[in-house]
């Protein structure tokens, strides 16, 4: 695959560009972890969280393509400094070899900090109700209008509506109730 | 934000509107806060999305693991049977590897991935279909074919069910059992009748029916307004 077709296979959330990118980088980012105090679990964990940050920033405008910009490079290092900050958390300082060279560090940086904000909005939509769940899922991820939803969820097509901004203002209520708890 | 506001910021985000029309709808008290609701909407957009791809992934990546997994500890365990086995495989790459890797390549390189079909779910009994192809989308083939089947078997087959069924048994790599269905669009009058005809013919070519694909080929290159004429020509150039 190209880079231009990686690209856009992540932008559309192609599971055969994930198979491809897990077989050409999964020794690599399993090799990192495992002589950084992790498994092989944790490096497909990070891997995981490695595509979801590449998907962020496409999808924020925040990633584009560049004719010379290796999508595996940039992979490999969210992957990496993911899988430090993961080791922080756990209290474990390591020197991670960079191997990163040719990216910005700032531009890096920029990107792990999209990451991170969404990545704590999708903890915080976890103590949402299975209900509210289930229908963002449906509306905004599997793209089901709301009359699909309304049936699949056996209520009304109003009821899915104003379920789906009451869903999206506890999300709201509950982020904001995270960030002033000290 | 109101629950009219946040339709309207919604329609923003989704390019329904522009950012002069989104403003005219709004009150002054709305429009103080509204880069901070349209960031906030657009951001929680994303993370419901980023969750959903999370579950994507844990659900696709886990099976390339698994396979590796099995095939490395059978080396570790069994190393002299390996290296029969392995030195066996060279031989038989030396006299066929030619071949099937022609064959093989000319399929990846011409599969047409079918995005699926956006199914609206007006009426209850369209919910089979629509969770079907919801596992489709998400390129879930296995779980797909089976809906399908049992979906067919429930309400009888169409045109569209033998379709996904088909390309779903394809691209599991399941030529042999696709053919079957990928067949029956191709003869009638279907909406998919050219896509079916196209993929029938990677069936046979994964499936090394080389006369059956020649066949196919010689029908779709028959029509200059083929879907598929342009990359026909293409195919049958490098089968040449």
């Amino acid at each position: 695959m190209t880079d231009k077709e990686i690209f856009q296979g992540i932008a559309q959330k192609d599971n055969q560009t994930f198979l491809y990118l897990y077989q050409n980088h999964k020794g690599r980012i399993i090799n990192m972890v495992s002589k950084n105090s992790g498994t092989e679990e944790d490096a497909l964990d990070i891997f995981q969280e490695g595509i979801i940050a590449l998907w962020t920033n496409i999808e924020k405008g925040k990633f584009q393509f560049q004719e010379n910009a290796k999508i595996g490079t940039y992979l490999f290092a969210l992957c990496r400094n993911i899988w430090i900050s993961r080791l922080r958390k756990r209290k474990i300082t390591k020197e991670v070899d960079n191997e990163t060279v040719g990216i910005d560090p700032s531009e890096l940086h920029a990107l792990e900090e999209e990451y991170e904000q969404i990545n704590q909005l999708t903890k915080v939509m976890q103590q949402l109700g299975d209900s509210c769940q289930q229908l963002l899922q449906l509306f905004y991820y599997k793209k089901s209008s709301l009359r699909e939803i309304a049936t699949v969820m056996g209520i009304t097509e109003k009821t899915a509506k104003n379920n789906k901004y009451r869903c999206m203002q506890n999300l709201k209520e509950l982020y904001n109730k995270r960030s002033t708890t000290p | 934000m109101n629950p009219t506001s946040f339709e309207h910021i919604e329609a923003y985000l989704d390019g329904n509107i522009t950012k002069q029309e989104l403003e005219a709808q709004l009150t002054p008290d709305q429009l103080a806060t509204l880069e901070e609701d349209i960031e906030w909407l657009k951001n929680s957009r994303i993370a419901v999305q980023a969750e959903g791809l999370r579950q994507q992934l844990k659900e696709t990546l886990p099976k390339a693991k698994n396979k590796e997994t099995k095939v490395v500890s059978f080396y570790s365990n069994k190393q002299q049977l390996y290296w029969i086995a392995a030195s066996l495989v060279v031989l038989f790459v030396a006299f066929w590897g030619v071949y099937i890797n022609d064959q093989s390549s000319l399929y990846e390189k011409h599969l047409y991935k079918d995005p699926g079909l956006p199914v609206l779910m007006s009426q209850s009994e369209q919910y089979q279909l629509y969770d079907a192809m919801s596992f489709y989308s998400e390129g879930n083939y296995v779980v797909a074919a089976q809906k399908l089947k049992t979906l067919q078997e429930e309400t009888g087959a169409t045109d569209t069910t033998n379709y996904y069924l088909g390309a779903s048994l394809l691209y599991q790599d399941k030529p042999n059992e696709a053919i079957p269905y990928l067949n029956e669009v191709s003869e009638a009058n279907s909406a998919f009748k050219q896509k079916s005809e196209w993929l029938l013919l990677l069936a046979y070519i994964k499936d090394e029916q080389l006369e059956e694909a020649k066949a196919s080929l010689s029908n779709i290159l028959s029509n200059e307004q083929h879907l598929f004429y342009k990359e026909a020509q293409e195919l049958s150039q490098e089968l040449d």
